[in-house]
């Protein structure tokens, strides 16, 4: 007994507990007239939107209980265009969920990969008779009715992946945007028939730089159906692009007034033909599997070859029309991915002659103390990369480089204070 | 009948007459008074009973009945009607007569005690010479009833609980009996409307100031409360039917109207008891101390009233009754049940001499004064 | 009980009785998992379901009205049920309360499962759930409400007779609307 207190007073403590609780409110949620605040993922029954599902039978095949029963017929959905195969799909005749047996693990709704399941809070569906807890098509469509929005995310939070990538969908179309004019004012400066001939290819030097998020589609599918590394590839697609246009560039700067040549080809359009990777090229296939690769590897060579030749067709067709690049081709996780790789890069450029010419400040950069936060610098990782070196070395180099940088950056500042 | 009244100080007017003493006849009071009684019995004890579960309720942070009836005023009902309907089960090994009978005996004496309970001027059935020990004689009989249902339940946890429930109440009626000689000694009379007048016109020696026997007797007051308690297992006193232990103790097989009857012997003896609280120890109908009832006469402006003053008084009583079953319920919230022996040691070595020493002290304060 | 299933009521008591068993149901927990602990939830403070007439004083089996069955019923318990549940005398009625208690849920592929507490007992309402919210067993109570107001107790006793193991889903009120 740490604490001694005279008799009886635990007694009336214990008096005094309970009579304040008859003045207090009472926790009591009066459950029919007052609803009960539910989470909004809590699990309370699950909603089938019929119109997402395909019949994968996924959730049937995930249910421990085996309680969701699906049945289906097959289709066949004549071709969509004059030549294509026809095709079949599922078509849903029942889903059930027997909610006597489930045990609400959720996991149906976890693989659904068409978002054809989801959770209601609903709760009350209790019933006189086993039976009828077995709920068929159309009442999990009734339930897909009380199905409550998500919650809004947190502070901070990152988006979720789909509305990141139509979000940078949309700034990518306003930037191509933005270039196309560009590309129009340097078009219009061109024609007027600028006579400094070597002046205007310094001065399209930068512009080129400008445009440096673009990748070289041919080099890239080429790398990829080599087998690198996505982001190998595209560092290396990028060089590939860089180059490509300097020389085209520079070759039109030498036949000098040649506008016409210069309006061919507009810088954006090579991203824009970016074809979906989903189909394979049958004749490469065919040929490939003839040699007697394994399925696996002749399907990717038939998509990169499927999307080589789809570029180059499209980009034939854009060229006949020369009219605005065509907005139609759906955009991949690829595209959307693209600009946001090179995000972190694309806030250097514009420092990156300073390093060069900046000789009596390399003494003073000791000075300067930057962590290295693991960023690298993009443009020099592109740079080594394209001159052949180990990814390894390019991305130790890359990121001196962008300590450099960054100090260099500092120094401008405290110069400029 | 004893001639006790004839030592009190105090003038007693001789047998007190009922209200319901109407004309000459016989029939017409005693159906009146059979009314009464059974108001009393049905009434009140579902008062209490629906008070225990919304104090409960709110002691416990909710909120107790609230759909059967308004605010569940008719919880109790809704449960009387139910029980009513139930099937009535006989366990094959039970004795029949003793298992049927047990309800009754359990039930009859509290009835019967109600007959001498003054609730308010004049509204009584009897007024008996020996009102006190009278309702106290006739209440023990209750265990009776109770043992024979343990028994005769062929049950064991019927038997353990009409065992407990013996042993429980034949400790506790000891301090009751001892608490309540010490008011009897105080009034000079036996008879529980001779208390209350008693208690109206008791003044504190040397001054004029009106006091109730609770003051003089906080200590018999304290006995008597917890001993009331005992007697009726109330929790925490509620070894004879401890749920976690012994199922239902003596009620453990009873079903339906039968097992009724032994819930109503508890909440009717929860009415009798704060009854008999109010007029020994709070004063019997009189609103407060030294305060007569309006339109009333007599010994301390508590008899001879008009309409008004009996239906205030009856206000009054059934208020403090309903205070009481406030308190035990208070104490059913708060407690935790006794152990047996806690139980047992408890009457024997604290309440019976706490209690003798209560009745020394009146004894001679008594004869001082 | 007795005299009370065999003749048919008129309206006006009928209605009063059913009254009666309707809020008066003392409740007798049989707990065997973690769908216990929801019972026990609803008849806590927050969920209080005295409110509804719901009272778990019922120490013992002859002293109650309605058996709620919370959770995974195994074949070596059944029997026990069975008897705790045929101790309960007449009307009774009774709630499988979670998917374990319907139909063994997730150990319907048990050996040692009984596939449903209503393959011993007669059930009244089913609740779904895995456990099933403390709301859901408010649910199913007023549920059960709507039952007992609603019904014959003759006819119920007669269909009692003829199947005591299953109550036949014929003579139930229609469901009312959840929202």
């Amino acid at each position: 007994m740490a604490t001694t207190s005279p008799p009886g007073v635990g007694l009336l403590k214990g008096l005094a507990v309970t009579i304040k609780h008859v003045f207090s409110r009472p926790s009591t949620q009066m459950y029919p007239k007052e609803r009960p605040d539910l989470p909004p993922r809590s699990r309370g029954v699950i909603a089938l939107m019929e119109e997402n599902c395909t019949v994968c039978m996924l959730c049937a095949r995930e249910c421990p209980d085996w309680c969701i029963y699906i049945d289906s017929h097959k289709e066949t959905v004549p071709p969509a265009k004059e030549g294509g195969r026809a095709r079949t799909r599922n078509v849903l005749d029942r889903f059930a969920i027997d909610f006597a047996l489930c045990m609400y693990c959720g996991i149906c709704v976890e693989v659904c990969p068409f978002d054809a399941l989801w959770w209601s809070p609903e709760f009350e569906y209790s019933e006189y008779s086993m039976g009828l807890l077995l709920h068929e098509k159309d009442k999990l469509r009734e339930w897909a009715d009380t199905v409550p929005p998500p919650p809004p995310l947190e502070e901070g939070a990152l988006p979720p992946a789909e509305v990141a990538d139509a979000i940078e969908k949309a700034a990518k179309q306003r930037e191509l945007a933005a270039a196309e004019e560009a590309e129009a004012a340097v078009q219009a400066e061109a024609t007027t028939g600028a006579a400094a001939a070597p002046a205007a290819g310094k001065k399209a030097e930068p512009e080129i730089e400008v445009t440096a998020g673009q990748i070289d589609q041919e080099t890239f599918d080429k790398l990829i159906a080599e087998g690198k590394s996505e982001r190998i590839a595209r560092s290396k697609a990028k060089a590939a692009w860089v180059k490509k246009e300097k020389a085209r560039l520079k070759a039109e700067m030498e036949a000098s007034g040649g506008g016409e040549a210069a309006a061919e080809a507009p810088a954006p359009k090579p991203a824009e033909v970016h074809v979906e990777a989903g189909q394979i090229d049958q004749e490469t296939y065919d040929q490939l599997i003839a040699e007697g690769k394994t399925e696996r590897m002749a399907r990717a060579k038939a998509k990169a070859a499927y999307v080589k030749k789809e570029k180059a067709r499209l980009r034939a067709e854009q060229a006949a029309a020369a009219a605005t690049p065509a907005a139609g081709t759906p955009a991949t996780a690829e595209t959307a991915e693209a600009p946001a790789a090179e995000a972190p890069a694309s806030g250097a450029p514009a420092t990156d002659a300073a390093p060069a010419s900046g000789a009596p400040a390399a003494k003073r950069l000791g000075d300067v103390h930057v962590e290295g936060t693991g960023e690298i610098d993009q443009e020099t990782f592109d740079r080594l990369i394209a001159e052949g070196k180990s990814e390894r070395i390019a991305r130790s180099k890359a990121k001196a480089a962008w300590v450099k940088k960054r100090k260099q950056e500092l120094l401008d500042q405290e110069g400029d204070a | 009948m004893i001639e006790l009244t004839s030592a009190s100080a105090t003038a007693f007017v001789a047998q007190a007459v009922s209200v319901f003493d109407v004309g000459d006849g016989f029939v017409v009071p005693l159906l009146l008074k059979l009314v009464f009684i059974l108001a009393m019995f049905f009434v009140v004890p579902i008062l209490g009973g629906y008070l225990e579960h919304k104090v409960m309720g709110r002691m416990q942070d909710r909120r107790g009945p609230v759909e059967a009836g308004p605010f569940g005023s008719l919880q109790l009902v809704a449960d009387g009607i139910k029980f009513i309907q139930k099937e009535d089960v006989i366990p094959r090994a039970a004795d029949p007569w003793v298992f049927a009978m047990a309800p009754g005996v359990a039930l009859v004496p509290v009835l019967l005690v109600l007959l001498v309970i003054p609730i308010g001027p004049g509204v009584f059935a009897l007024d008996l010479e020996l009102g006190l020990f009278y309702a106290l004689a006739i209440s023990s009989i209750s265990t009776l009833g109770i043992l024979m249902g343990g028994w005769a339940s062929a049950n064991k946890f019927s038997l353990l609980g009409g065992l407990r429930a013996a042993g429980q109440l034949i400790a506790y009626e000891l301090p009751l009996i001892l608490a309540a000689a010490a008011v009897a000694l105080q009034a000079g009379t036996l008879s529980l409307v001779g208390i209350v007048e008693a208690q109206a016109t008791f003044l504190i020696p040397g001054t004029d100031i009106n006091l109730w026997y609770l003051f003089p007797q906080l200590l018999g007051f304290g006995i008597f409360f917890l001993a009331a308690m005992a007697e009726l297992a109330r929790p925490p006193f509620d070894m004879p039917i401890a749920d976690s232990e012994l199922v239902f103790g003596y009620m453990t097989e009873y079903t339906g109207i039968k097992f009724a009857m032994f819930l109503l012997t508890e909440y009717a003896g929860m009415i009798v008891m704060g009854g008999l609280i109010a007029v020994l120890y709070l004063g019997g109908w009189q609103l407060l101390p030294g305060v007569p009832l309006p339109g009333c006469e007599g010994a301390g402006g508590i008899f001879d009233c008009g309409w008004q003053g009996q239906l205030l008084g009856v206000a009054v009583t059934l208020g403090k009754m309903m205070l009481i079953v406030f308190l035990f319920v208070w104490a059913r919230v708060t407690y935790p049940r006794l152990r047996e022996d806690q139980l047992q040691r408890m009457a024997w070595l604290v309440l019976v001499p706490l209690a003798l020493l209560n009745l020394a002290v009146i004894t001679v304060a008594k004869v001082v004064f | 009980m007795g005299v009370m299933d065999q003749i048919e009521l008129p309206t006006p008591i009928k209605y009063v009785f059913n009254w009666g068993r309707k809020y008066s149901l003392w409740c007798f927990n049989f707990g065997l998992a973690c769908c216990a602990i929801e019972f026990i939830a609803a008849s806590a403070a927050r969920h209080d379901f005295i409110r509804h007439g719901v009272i778990p004083f019922a120490h013992g089996p002859r002293q109650a009205d309605l058996l709620v069955v919370s959770g995974t019923l195994t074949d070596k318990m059944a029997p026990a049920v069975k008897r705790l549940y045929e101790q309960m005398p007449e009307p009774k009625y009774v709630i499988s309360f979670g998917s374990c208690a319907n139909c063994g849920g997730p150990y319907w592929d048990s050996y040692s499962v009984t596939k449903g507490v209503d393959q011993v007992i007669p059930v009244d309402v089913y609740v779904p759930g895995c456990p099933p919210r403390p709301e859901a067993l408010l649910e199913s109570i007023m549920r059960l409400q709507d039952l007992i107001q609603g019904e014959s107790l003759k006819e119920r006793m007669e269909r009692r007779r003829r199947d005591p193991i299953t109550l036949a889903a014929a003579g139930v009120p229609e469901r009312e609307s959840t929202t």
